[in-house]
């Protein structure tokens, strides 16, 4: 599949530092993905904090499994939002626990955990919409969304705009999209 | 029972990370109360996660479009030595011609249209100011034959 081919399926050198052990790797590692553990988990329905819980859980799993040389591969954010899903199918299985709203993820989602909101005849259309979008904009969005995933402070820095223009630019972006991705529903 | 909701301006800064640390504390606090405000998150962090994988697009569209290019590059490969070889048999005792160069930079923008039509002309690939390969066509044009 195309997806896997790209930059952030790839093992980075971070990455592999901290799958041998390297304890600065993987704070390093954390502070870069924990935000898109914590969204995935909240788009899912989990409350902030308990997202907050099983997304420090996912990745104590993941440090103890490298520690146990239990990982051949350590791709993120993938790895960390599948075990945080994980744990939170597992929270929600649980006598007395609701369950209503993680039954209803799909069986894609453990593979491509973004796919499972909007198909991707949708996600396309939007793709495609935002090329029609102008080039700043564009630039600026993409350095937020891709990859490697930048702060608002590191691309407004990168574009010479101030944070709050960056994140005015996010927020009309969002806009349009939304509203591409909502009429196709 | 909390009666106001909060603005849906406030849960997507939140989700985008653009609160201070006492807003967001506000945001998350209300939403474990407030069963509509909890849905309008998770909408938005829905969307948010959505968002990552549009942009992750342009990188498969990419490396697809990329694929086709370079499977171009060999099949107009392919194509002139055909024709290399076919004119090499059919002009026995002649040199060689001279080596052409295979690429042109055509970068500058304001010569880079006739530069391409030249190139192109020239059966030679171009790069554009776009920094994209552009193949050569190799049409048959007929009454053109030996």
């Amino acid at each position: 599949m195309d997806i896997t081919l790209e930059g952030s399926e790839m093992e980075s050198a971070t990455e592999a530092a901290a799958r041998s052990g390297d304890r600065s790797a993987w704070t390093e590692l954390i502070a870069r993905h924990n935000r898109r553990v914590m969204l995935a988990l909240l788009a899912q329905g989990v409350l902030p904090a308990q997202a907050k819980e099983m997304a420090q859980e996912a990745w104590l799993r993941l440090i103890t499994q490298a520690d146990a040389q239990k990982l051949a591969r350590l791709e993120l954010p993938g790895l960390a939002i599948r075990q945080a899903l994980f744990l939170a199918r597992s929270e929600a299985r649980k006598p007395g626990q609701q369950t209503e709203s993680l039954d209803e993820v799909p069986e894609a989602f453990g593979e491509s955990p973004e796919t499972a909101f909007f198909d991707r005849e949708r996600l396309q259309k939007a793709h495609e919409r935002l090329q029609e979008l102008a080039p700043g904009a564009r630039a600026v969005f993409e350095k937020l969304y891709g990859d490697p995933q930048l702060s608002h402070a590191e691309v407004a820095a990168r574009v010479g705009l101030s944070v709050q223009r960056v994140r005015q630019i996010v927020c009309e972006v969002r806009k349009v999209l939304r509203a591409e991705l909502e009429t196709q529903r | 029972m909390i009666n106001k909701h909060l603005v849906a301006d406030i849960v997507e800064q939140y989700v985008i990370g653009a609160l201070d640390a006492e807003s967001a504390r506000f945001v998350e606090g209300h939403v474990a109360q407030c069963a509509p405000c909890a849905k309008l998150l998770q909408e938005e962090a829905a969307l948010e996660v959505a968002l990552h994988e549009v942009v992750r697009r342009k990188k498969v569209v990419s490396l697809n479009s990329r694929r086709r290019r370079i499977g171009a590059v060999v099949a107009s490969a392919a194509a002139a030595l055909a024709a290399g070889l076919v004119l090499v048999f059919s002009i026995e005792g002649e040199p060689p011609p001279a080596a052409q160069p295979k690429l042109r930079h055509c970068v500058d923008q304001s010569t880079a249209s006739e530069c391409i039509s030249q190139g192109q002309f020239d059966g030679v690939i171009t790069i554009g100011p776009d920094r994209e390969p552009i193949i050569p066509r190799y049409d048959v044009t007929p009454g053109v034959g030996p």
